[in-house]
């Protein structure tokens, strides 16, 4: 399989192609903090994720590892059709389909976390990580460490509980490509366990903002503080 | 210093007469293949030497209540544009004219002439103009920093703020050319431009409905052949805008010597160029409803965000095992 692959793309062309994919996944990243509507955060949160498996496919083909290959292709099932299909399945049935107001403005937001993007990259790159510890791409890794910050930020901004939900996704998103980076290749168990970790919580967050939205009408989650019976 | 030979003083009065006479052609070769893609049929493709020929015959109206900067601000506008125009390369690059200043340089002298219109269009007083120049500002103030930034991208990669340097450097470049942040930035660099030129997500050029207009917005009290000159100013921003992105996008087949053999070839390149990115704009205008005014700051300050990214993966050079 990893020979194929390799006939077919030289590692030149994997190296250039994966920068690529490091700037959209990057780009795709900031443009969820700045996004409105709840549907188009899904379908972002899905070609971040391809990027993410395109990113292991090559990590995989580089290192001659078949077990990337196979997160890979777990991270391709679960987060670009099982996930994004139960998350739309459960904005259907909440009927919100956009965020009106945040604790800071899109924009704003968008322009905050530009700078803890440009912070995250002056501090990756000076405390020269990429010289001591083995990395796939110094690139990669401030990518991933800015993803996690950013999912923390939608976390932090969006009132609506389905977007912190998304926040939390784009978190995870960054612990894979964090992982992909460092470690290259994480044992099958580990990565199927987070897998089934994620499944399952997409389906009971799922249900829990259903179960909000039924009883207090709105997925606000400032309007959670009245108690109900 | 490089010494200005006949050749090159040749060069920069062709350079000009192209950019004169081939604006209102490209204006018009938009509005035809927008019209095409919505099955109508369009304007015949010399609609605008026609109209700049009766706005040049018309009967120029002022009103009484302007001062002299209404008077003297459509020759400003299309000056600033000209000057322009010798540093943006076209077909030819015309590395002589260094002196003149680059990146930044043309940056505000669309911002000059940009200046003058808004308060030209405050003069008379009318509501709607007042309205379009405040506009108008609100928009330069976030466009300015796109074009900076995603064009200080190729300043970084090029080590020059002169536009004929860079130009000439990309070109020298291969296949390799295409880093992310080059890439990113001309994402963000069509963006803006798209802006510049007051085109659809942000400003309609076709529409004269008082609420919307930004751009048509500030011309209202003009005639004539003021109304002509502002027309064709803005028309030959618009070709600069689309040859600054056909060329420093796909920096290949111009001149870079200055060698009439080669510029024949050149010119036909550029034309097949232009026509490119002018489809683009034009397939962006037919798919996109124009935005509300209000969400034009969200798309803005996305681009600007694009920008910086590209900025900062082109200064982090990446080091590792895959050295992505």
């Amino acid at each position: 399989m990893i020979s194929f692959i390799n006939h077919f793309l030289p590692v030149q062309a994997i190296q250039q192609l994966s920068s690529y994919i490091i700037g959209i996944v990057l780009v795709i990243s900031i443009l969820m903090t700045g996004c409105r509507r709840l549907e188009t955060m899904v379908k972002l949160f899905v070609f971040q994720s391809f990027g993410l498996v395109l990113i292991t496919l090559f990590a995989g083909v580089m290192n001659h590892s078949s077990n990337a290959l196979l997160v890979s292709g777990i991270t391709l099932f679960g987060k670009c059709f099982l996930i994004p299909w139960i998350l739309m399945f459960v904005l259907q049935k909440i009927q919100i389909r956009r965020e009106v107001e945040t604790y800071i403005s899109l924009p704003t937001s968008m322009l905050l976390i530009c700078s803890l993007i440009a912070l995250v990259f002056e501090v990756t790159t000076n405390i020269g990580i990429g010289k001591e510890v083995h990395v796939l791409s110094t690139n990669l890794l401030s990518t991933s460490i800015s993803m996690i910050l950013i999912g923390l930020f939608i976390m932090m901004t969006r009132k609506k509980a389905f977007a912190q939900i998304m926040g939390l996704y784009v978190m995870e998103n960054g612990i894979l490509a964090l992982t992909v980076d460092t470690i290259f290749e994480m044992p099958l168990v580990v990565e199927m366990g987070i897998f089934l970790d994620l499944l399952i919580g997409a389906l009971v967050m799922g249900i829990w903002v259903y179960r909000i939205k039924q009883s207090f009408d709105t997925i606000n989650v400032e309007e959670l503080r009245k108690l109900k019976g | 210093m490089k010494i200005i030979t006949l050749q090159t003083i040749c060069l920069i009065i062709l350079q000009l007469l192209v950019v004169l006479a081939l604006s209102p052609f490209i204006n018009t070769l938009m509005k035809k293949l927008k019209a095409i893609l919505q099955s109508r049929q369009g304007p015949p493709l010399m609609q605008g030497y026609y109209d700049l020929l009766k706005y040049f015959h018309k009967e120029t109206v002022v009103s009484n209540q302007t001062s002299w900067v209404f008077l003297v601000t459509p020759f400003i506008v299309f000056t600033s544009v000209l000057v322009a125009s010798l540093i943006v390369p076209t077909f030819v690059t015309i590395t002589q004219l260094y002196f003149l200043g680059g990146i930044i340089l043309l940056i505000y002298l669309f911002g000059l002439g940009r200046f003058f219109m808004c308060s030209a269009a405050m003069e008379p007083g009318s509501g709607f103009c007042g309205m379009a120049s405040s506009r108008e500002m609100m928009l330069s103030m976030l466009i300015e920093p796109v074009m900076l930034l995603s064009l200080f991208v190729l300043t970084l990669m090029a080590g020059s703020t002169n536009l004929p340097v860079i130009v000439s450097w990309l070109s020298s470049q291969g296949i390799n050319l295409f880093t992310p942040g080059y890439v990113l930035a001309a994402i963000s660099l069509l963006i803006a431009g798209i802006a510049e030129m007051g085109r659809v997500p942000f400003d309609n050029p076709e529409t004269h409905y008082e609420l919307t207009m930004i751009h048509e917005g500030m011309l209202l009290e003009y005639s004539g052949k003021l109304l002509g000159l502002m027309f064709w100013a803005s028309w030959i921003k618009q070709l600069l805008v689309i040859s600054l992105l056909a060329n420093l996008f796909f920096p290949w087949g111009y001149s870079l010597s200055l060698h009439w053999s080669n510029i024949l070839p050149a010119f036909v390149f550029y034309l097949i160029k232009i026509f490119v990115v002018c489809i683009v704009v034009v397939l962006i205008e037919t798919m996109i409803a124009k935005v509300r005014l209000f969400r034009v700051k969200d798309i803005l300050v996305a681009s600007f965000v694009i920008s910086i990214i590209a900025l900062v993966i082109s200064i982090h050079k990446s080091t590792g095992g895959l050295s992505l």
